[in-house]
């Protein structure tokens, strides 16, 4: 399984707590809730593009909004792998965080 | 502004949506607007966010954000190419290595074309900086005049002005900020009698230094030029006078005070001087108050900074408008402000500091360093598209897995631009190794270290990717347009085309060549027309030595006595100028036929009684000066030829003329013409004076035996009255010669030039054949198995070529006609341009490109065709 960079754990966990309305603006607001940072949008697509590539995430169109000038926008989901990464990266972390948390540094 | 309605129409006026510009850049990205949409987000939260802050934040925003996606965007498609990038570099290195000799053909025809271009690139730039590194260098001028009427050296423009008018200038026109007088530099001699040396000093006033920014080690600019007796000196004077003493406070020339010291002039500076004198030391001391004042006293450089914005051409009326009021006599002259930069570019102007460069020289480097890029590329070009079979191969598997034509384009693009980058890296080899003999040719100093400036950098760095591009263009076109069905049904051998353009290409190339060869053999032709010429006095083995000292100035006539006694010495004249310096601006009047009295402007030069005869010129009415008639040196005067036509007299002798010098004097004879000055020039009319005292040069016609020895003579002579200048002499034909430094070595460019243009062309020619004779070989073997001769198959091979040529040919001459007779059009006397010459060039290029070919077709005429038949 491949690792995930930070930005990319966070994105991913962004996509599946926004369940069916991911798209680039609510991504980008969920991370500035989170973490306090902003997320570039620029960035922020090429690591979607990585997340596609591993094929963790898939895009989808949504239908032609009503304003303004009637443009789409592209919504993300979770795969399953996406959800398999997720819970791996999820245990990794629990593993080392409570190594950390048993030497008694916290 | 609480009325909602108000409020409601003021948002719809204020676009809630981002600029269009900044949208526009949006749907370039096409790759990311189809994946990610981002119109809409920028759409969204540009709303969101002007709502909040208002117009400038979410201007300032859009801004930012498009420019960060712009940046993510250049990273993504890099990141999908770099595989790409990767795979053309090795499949380009591996074509470079398989084909080796059209690899080198390619490499060295650009690295040639750049070398050249390269060089003089660095001259062009150099011969542009003049005068760059003066603070405000955009806002000095110098007052130049035309005299209308007034011809000297073949121009009516003067680089002088009068005394006074710096002066008056900046205390009248507010548009002056400052304004400064100098005068004429000239050599002093410093020091003991041998530990001397000559330095060169100008004469400046005060506000010299506070216009022009000098860079000063020792001593104060406001002051350093205030009051009389001051001088400033160079580093490398200073150091070389005082040893490492602190120059300033010392006294130097008997009479001058140190007052600063001043770090070496630039080159690239149309000044040259070692020392700054104050101006007033000029003039005698009981003189200075008058001369300073005098508006007639025209032997001066004017220089004036204008303030900001101002006008310089209307300016310059102004300026006339005032000398004008002071001076009756330069009542037709025009004034104008020349730019400061602009004054070493200019060469019809009369008195200058230092030699100067044609613009039109400039003009044609430029164009001759683009022609032979130009060549260059046309090889890559042909060269490419002619052995296209060879990558068609290539092209149609890529093209069958799925390339585009782009990416093909891209492809060929990059390794056009690949092999033009590995060309400058040889031609900056080759800069490196001509650099030193191309700085002493064109007599200037180029350091090595000039080359890797960054702007040079970044400019060489614009013409690798400009002639990559350019040359690479075609041939891309070419190669991404073959239908991968064709190729690989192998009907490779019409895939070359046809190759009109190609010819069209050599011809081209040829041409250009032909114009260079022809051009070069014309300059050549006029430089020995100029040599030989006959000059209507006999020039041979005179050596011009300089009596200026004061001690063999007084001791004159013994000097010359001890002379004439020496073996290896014919005879010694004196004279004050010598041909090609004699002065002009002489005016007076004479009395015509009727005895009207007539003014005139003329040359003028004095002699002693033996000049004429030391230099076998030629008396055609009256008689030579004479000291029997014990007067000729009060009232004598010499006319030549053009003086008698433009007077009108029928009879010359005894026609009276009065000038300055001699109030009244007869002409007692009329010398035939003889070319004073430059050949460029027609003979002018001269007066000719008998003063055997006012005498600054001594002629010397020696023996052609044994120069060296008489040499030593005449020094060993000059050293015995000899007081403080030492020893100077020159050879007349040298000094001739010298007149002509500039056309000879445009000649020699020319030469170098024609040579590398021709070779470039005949690279990609040979190129070019030996592909058409690889192509034939099964031909042509069958030709020899049918009986054809090797002389038939000889002329098969070569026609194609040699046809071309000769079209180049034709097309060439009328250019280098028309260039070359506009060159010649300089010269009042010049040789004709004639057929022999055309001829001359054809047959130099047709032979030498049929030695190109043939060195391919005789292999492949005599190949046993058994052998080329088998091939395969």
């Amino acid at each position: 399984m491949n690792k995930l960079t930070k930005n990319q754990d966070l994105v991913l966990l962004a996509i599946w707590k926004l369940a069916g309305n991911a798209y680039i603006v609510s991504i980008r607001k969920y991370f500035k809730e989170i973490t306090g940072e902003t997320i570039n949008a620029g960035s922020l697509c090429n690591t979607l593009t990585s997340l596609i590539k591993k094929g963790y995430i898939e895009s989808k169109d949504s239908e032609p909004l009503a304003s303004p000038g009637g443009r789409r926008k592209v919504l993300y989901f979770l795969t399953p792998a996406g959800k398999r990464a997720l819970n791996h990266a999820y245990q990794t972390q629990r593993l080392i965080w409570s190594d950390f948390v048993k030497s008694g540094l916290l | 502004m609480s009325n909602p309605a108000f409020y409601e129409e003021n948002m719809k006026k204020n676009k809630t949506t981002p600029p269009k510009c900044a949208q526009w850049i949006l749907s370039r990205l096409s790759v990311f607007e189809k994946k990610f949409a981002l119109s809409h987000v920028m759409d969204e939260e540009y709303a969101e966010i002007r709502s909040k802050h208002g117009n400038l934040r979410s201007w300032i925003w859009c801004w930012t954000f498009v420019l960060e996606i712009v940046y993510q965007y250049v990273k993504y498609s890099l990141s999908g190419s770099a595989g790409m990038l990767k795979n053309h570099v090795r499949t380009y290195l591996r074509t470079l290595f398989r084909h080796k000799v059209f690899s080198l053909i390619n490499l060295f025809g650009f690295a040639f074309g750049m070398t050249c271009f390269i060089l003089i690139f660095l001259y062009v730039r150099y011969e542009t900086s003049y005068e760059s590194f003066f603070e405000d260098s955009d806002r000095i001028y110098r007052v130049i005049s035309q005299s209308p009427g007034n011809m000297y050296m073949g121009s009516d423009f003067y680089g002088v002005s009068p005394t006074p008018l710096a002066g008056t200038l900046s205390a009248e026109i507010p548009e002056i900020e400052s304004a400064s007088k100098t005068g004429f530099a000239r050599d002093i001699w410093i020091g003991e009698k041998e530990q001397g040396f000559y330095a060169r000093v100008l004469h400046a006033d005060e506000e010299f230094l506070k216009l022009f920014s000098f860079k000063l080690i020792e001593g104060d600019r406001a002051t350093a030029l205030d009051g009389p007796d001051k001088i400033l000196l160079s580093q490398e004077i200073a150091e070389r006078y005082f040893r490492g003493e602190n120059p300033v406070g010392q006294t130097i020339l008997d009479t001058f005070t140190v007052t600063g010291v001043f770090e070496n002039l630039p080159e690239n500076s149309h000044f040259r001087f070692d020392c700054i004198v104050s101006f007033v030391n000029l003039f005698p001391v009981d003189s200075r108050e008058e001369t300073l004042a005098d508006w007639d006293n025209t032997s001066f450089f004017t220089y004036v900074k204008l303030k900001e914005g101002s006008d310089s051409r209307r300016l310059g009326e102004k300026i006339g408008a005032i000398i004008k009021i002071h001076d009756e006599e330069s009542k037709e002259n025009i004034y104008f402000l020349q730019p400061l930069s602009k004054i070493h570019l200019n060469p019809h102007i009369n008195f200058e500091y230092s030699q100067t460069t044609d613009m039109k020289y400039i003009y044609l480097f430029t164009s001759i360093a683009f022609l032979i890029l130009i060549i260059a590329s046309i090889n890559y070009m042909n060269l490419s598209t002619a052995r296209a079979s060879l990558r068609a191969k290539e092209i149609g598997v890529r093209k069958v897995v799925g390339a585009q034509r782009t990416q093909l384009i891209r492809q060929f693009m990059t390794e056009s631009v690949m092999l033009s980058g590995l060309a400058l890296c040889l031609a900056m080899f080759f800069v490196w190794q001509l650099l030193p003999t191309f700085s002493s040719f064109v007599e200037r100093n180029f350091q090595i270290g000039a080359l890797f400036e960054w702007s040079m950098l970044a400019e060489l760095g614009a013409i690798v990717l400009l002639i990559g591009l350019a040359a690479g263009l075609y041939p891309a076109l070419f190669l991404s347009s073959f239908r991968p069905v064709s190729i690989i049904k192998g009907i490779t051998a019409r895939l070359a085309g046809k190759g009109r353009l190609r010819s069209v290409l050599v011809v081209f190339q040829f041409c250009m060549s032909v114009v260079l060869i022809t051009s070069c053999f014309v300059v050549y032709k006029q430089m020995k027309y100029l040599r030989t010429k006959n000059l209507g006095f006999n020039r041979e083995n005179i050596v011009i030595v300089r009596v200026t000292d004061p001690g063999v100035q007084k001791n004159l006539s013994a000097f010359k006595n001890e002379l004439r006694n020496y073996a290896g010495v014919i005879g010694v004249a004196a004279s004050n100028d010598y041909p090609t310096r004699i002065g002009s601006g002489f005016s007076g009047t004479y009395q015509d036929d009727t005895g009207a009295e007539v003014s005139f402007h003329t040359h003028w030069f004095s002699v002693d009684y033996d000049f004429l005869d030391l230099y076998e010129a030629k008396i055609i009415h009256g008689r030579n000066f004479s000291e029997s008639f014990g007067t000729d040196s009060q009232e004598a005067v010499i006319v030549n030829e053009t003086f008698v036509k433009q007077a009108n007299w029928t009879n010359p002798l005894g026609k009276k003329i009065s000038t300055n010098f001699r109030e009244e004097a007869k002409v007692v004879g009329v010398i035939k013409d003889f070319n004073y000055h430059s050949l460029r020039l027609d003979i002018k009319p001269l007066i000719i004076h008998c003063d055997p005292d006012l005498a600054y040069h001594a002629s010397v016609r020696i023996r052609g035996q044994n120069i060296p020895g008489t040499i030593a003579h005449i020094q060993n002579t000059y050293n015995k009255f000899m007081t403080t200048h030492p020893f100077e002499f020159r050879f007349l034909d040298d000094i001739y010669n010298q007149m002509y430094r500039g056309e000879q070595k445009l000649g020699i460019l020319f030469g170098l030039f024609s040579i590398i243009a021709v070779s470039i062309a005949c690279l990609g020619l040979f190129g070019m054949a030996s592909h058409a004779c690889e192509r034939r070989t099964k031909e042509i073997g069958i030709r020899k198995v049918l009986g054809a001769s090797i002389s038939d198959i000889l002329n098969i091979l070569m026609r194609e070529f040699t046809r071309l040529i000769a079209v180049a040919n034709l097309a060439a001459w009328p250019i280098a006609y028309f260039i070359m007779n506009h060159w010649l059009n300089g010269f009042v006397y010049r040789t004709g341009i004639g057929v022999g010459i055309f001829l001359l060039s054809g047959t130099v290029t047709l032979l030498v490109a049929a030695l190109t070919v043939s060195f391919h077709s005789v292999r492949t005429a005599n190949a046993n065709p058994s052998v080329s038949l088998r091939y395969e």
